[in-house]
């Protein structure tokens, strides 16, 4: 079937992005820990040891960092099957209907999760136009919405290739009857 | 259409989107946003979907998840499951049913670093199960115990479902953490009282040991002195307002990871497997928690919640007659569907109920999590029956249901404890508020 190749070649392509991807976060929340302890030790420490001071802007920068930490994962989740589903209903049906089900469902899913990433960009241009920082360190906030749009973007391939595959699934079983 | 029957069909179609294995996240989003679209308007209904997600991901205070988890990952890698296990067990392995209070024991010990059930069956089941089967444990009696006390990972803080419960309700973090000290521990000992009395009446099913010399049971504790001076400084420091959650968590984290370092248990693996766990974990419940903000503004605009709270206030029944079909619901929603997504489905059209009932809100979240614990350990879809399932491969399903029975019991009796007596929840919360 072309459409199982496909969805077999998208997978060998956006499996392994989507776990480079995730490095993002894995780096970012370890940065997360020794900038959460160095802001503790600063703030409780200022003026008895000389040259300590709490990090600036902490409040902001671990909020910005849970934006990357959450959408560079969220597609290596899919990949890895960590995402909550149940089947104890599902599995109970005959095989064809499962996966006309499933193609259904994974187009609905679809459509949802593009409509995250087309409404996270609109958000971060808007973002944009009206210069929106944040408050003590400045930084830009509308490329953290380019951020949520990507993960978004990169969960919605995920979800495309399941697609394709019961697609594929389902039009087999027809064939063969 | 009235925006209450609105709001009814969205609960309904949830469930079904749930049961045909749409990904609970993505169930919450699709239905609010249709929702949405249909009582306010589409322009509307799309700026919640773009907003939400990146409003959810960066709120400061679930910033107290990712860093939670990685503790306690930190400490699972690192080996610190089996040296609870042999610590506590040293001290109890000459009592009748020694091993499996052991296991309850090690259970609650490792869910004071651990805020996950399924992470602290798996950490310690791993290891006790094993050491079950060499004594001649019952199966029953030995997979139902970690199945069972595993669940104290949530209840015992840190925990992931009461971080989740105290964003979506307002409710301060520290507090609900606190909160679970005393009932998760108080748990715990009756679990293992009904363990000691099951073998009291059926000797059979527990070889008792022989008592281990007093130098040996000092010298067990040497490894595991760091999980209580971690455990006193996070949970201590949250206590006295030192440390706000988000920091008593890195603290903990860091702590752990330096703890792993000095006892050389520490490896690249330990933290590469670690952060690896950790961000997908942290990822699959911000996706069920962005659908859960989506869907609670739907329902915000339906007003079911307040009408629905008006219409039960106004029917002056006692309020402990609907906490107990409150608590029917719950635990019959929990043998079903998963307990996070319960939680995030149930509270916008509860929480306001209980408040106006004039509950603790607090308490309530204790209570919620023992209920949603239930779901946990009872079929068809008890998750941490399935975890031990998948540990001691050889033992059906259906022996590992039968043992959670009498545990099953003790639970239930522990929600009418709390129930009438809601200091066990609210004491030390009290205190903080000073």
């Amino acid at each position: 079937m072309i459409l199982e190749r496909i969805a077999g070649w998208a997978e060998s392509v956006s499996s392994p992005l989507n776990r480079w991807v995730s490095w993002v976060a894995r780096i970012v929340l370890f940065f997360l820990m020794f900038l959460t302890v160095a802001d503790i030790v600063g703030r409780k420490f200022v003026g008895i040891i000389p040259g300590m001071q709490p990090v600036p802007g902490v409040y902001e920068i671990t909020e910005f960092i849970m934006v990357l930490i959450v959408f560079t994962a969220v597609a290596y989740a899919q990949t890895r099957g960590d995402h909550i589903a149940i089947d104890v209903l599902t599995e109970r049906f005959p095989k064809r209907a499962q996966h006309i089900l499933y193609t259904v469902i994974y187009l609905v899913s679809l459509t949802i999760s593009i409509l995250v990433v087309w409404q996270s960009i609109v958000y971060g241009q808007y973002l944009l136009e009206q210069g929106d920082y944040s408050g003590v360190l400045e930084i830009p906030v509308y490329p953290f919405l380019f951020i949520v749009a990507l993960g978004m973007t990169l969960y919605s391939v995920s979800i495309l290739i399941n697609l394709l595959k019961s697609l594929s699934k389902s039009l087999q079983k027809v064939a063969k009857e | 259409m009235s925006p209450d029957l609105v709001g009814l069909i969205g609960v309904i179609a949830i469930l079904v989107l749930f049961l045909l294995r749409v990904q609970i996240g993505i169930t919450m989003l699709v239905v609010g946003f249709v929702g949405y679209w249909y009582l306010v308007n589409w322009n509307a209904a799309l700026s919640v979907v773009g907003m939400v997600p990146f409003a959810s991901a960066s709120n400061y205070g679930l910033s107290v998840l990712p860093l939670f988890i990685l503790m306690g990952l930190f400490l699972a890698y690192g080996g610190l499951g089996r040296d609870i296990f042999q610590a506590v067990d040293a001290w109890f392995r000459h009592v009748r049913g020694g091993l499996a209070i052991s296991t309850i024991g090690a259970c609650a010990a490792f869910a004071a670093v651990s805020g996950s059930a399924t992470a602290t069956a798996a950490t310690i089941g791993s290891i006790a199960l094993p050491e079950m089967k060499r004594y001649g444990y019952a199966d029953s009696m030995a997979t139902a115990t970690v199945a069972v006390a595993g669940t104290l990972g949530i209840l015992i803080p840190p925990s992931t479902v009461l971080v989740i419960y105290g964003i979506l309700t307002e409710q301060s973090i520290g507090q609900l953490l606190i909160a679970g000290i005393i009932p998760g521990f108080m748990l715990a000992g009756m679990m293992m009282l009904t363990i000691y009395f099951q073998v009291r009446i059926k000797p059979s099913m527990a070889p008792t040991q022989k008592q281990l010399p007093w130098k040996a049971k000092f010298v067990s504790l040497k490894k595991i002195w760091p999980i209580l001076v971690i455990f006193l400084l996070v949970m201590g420091g949250m206590y006295t307002g030192f440390f706000t959650p988000t920091e008593a968590a890195a603290f903990g984290a860091f702590t752990s990871l330096i703890f792993a370092i000095v006892t050389r248990q520490f490896s690249r693996k330990v933290l590469t497997s670690s952060l690896d766990q950790t961000v997908r974990t942290t990822a699959m419940l911000f996706l069920i928690l962005i659908g859960a903000m989506v869907f609670s503004r739907f329902l915000a605009v339906t007003r079911l919640p307040y009408d629905l709270t008006e219409m039960i206030a106004a029917l002056e029944i006692s309020r402990y007659a609907v906490m107990l079909i409150i608590i029917f619901s719950l635990v019959v929603l929990g043998c079903f569907i998963e307990g996070i997504s319960i939680m995030v489905l149930t509270l916008p059209v509860l929480y306001p109920l209980i408040l106006e009932l004039g509950f603790d809100g607090i308490w309530f979240g204790i209570l919620l999590v023992v209920l949603l614990n239930i779901g946990m350990i009872t079929p068809p879809v008890g998750i941490n029956v399935f975890v031990t399932a998948g540990i001691a491969k050889d033992v059906p399903l259906m022996t590992i249901f039968r043992g959670i029975v009498p545990l099953l019991i003790t639970m239930i009796v522990f929600c009418i404890i709390l129930l009438f007596f809601p200091q066990i929840a609210t004491f030390l919360p009290n205190l903080m508020r000073g």
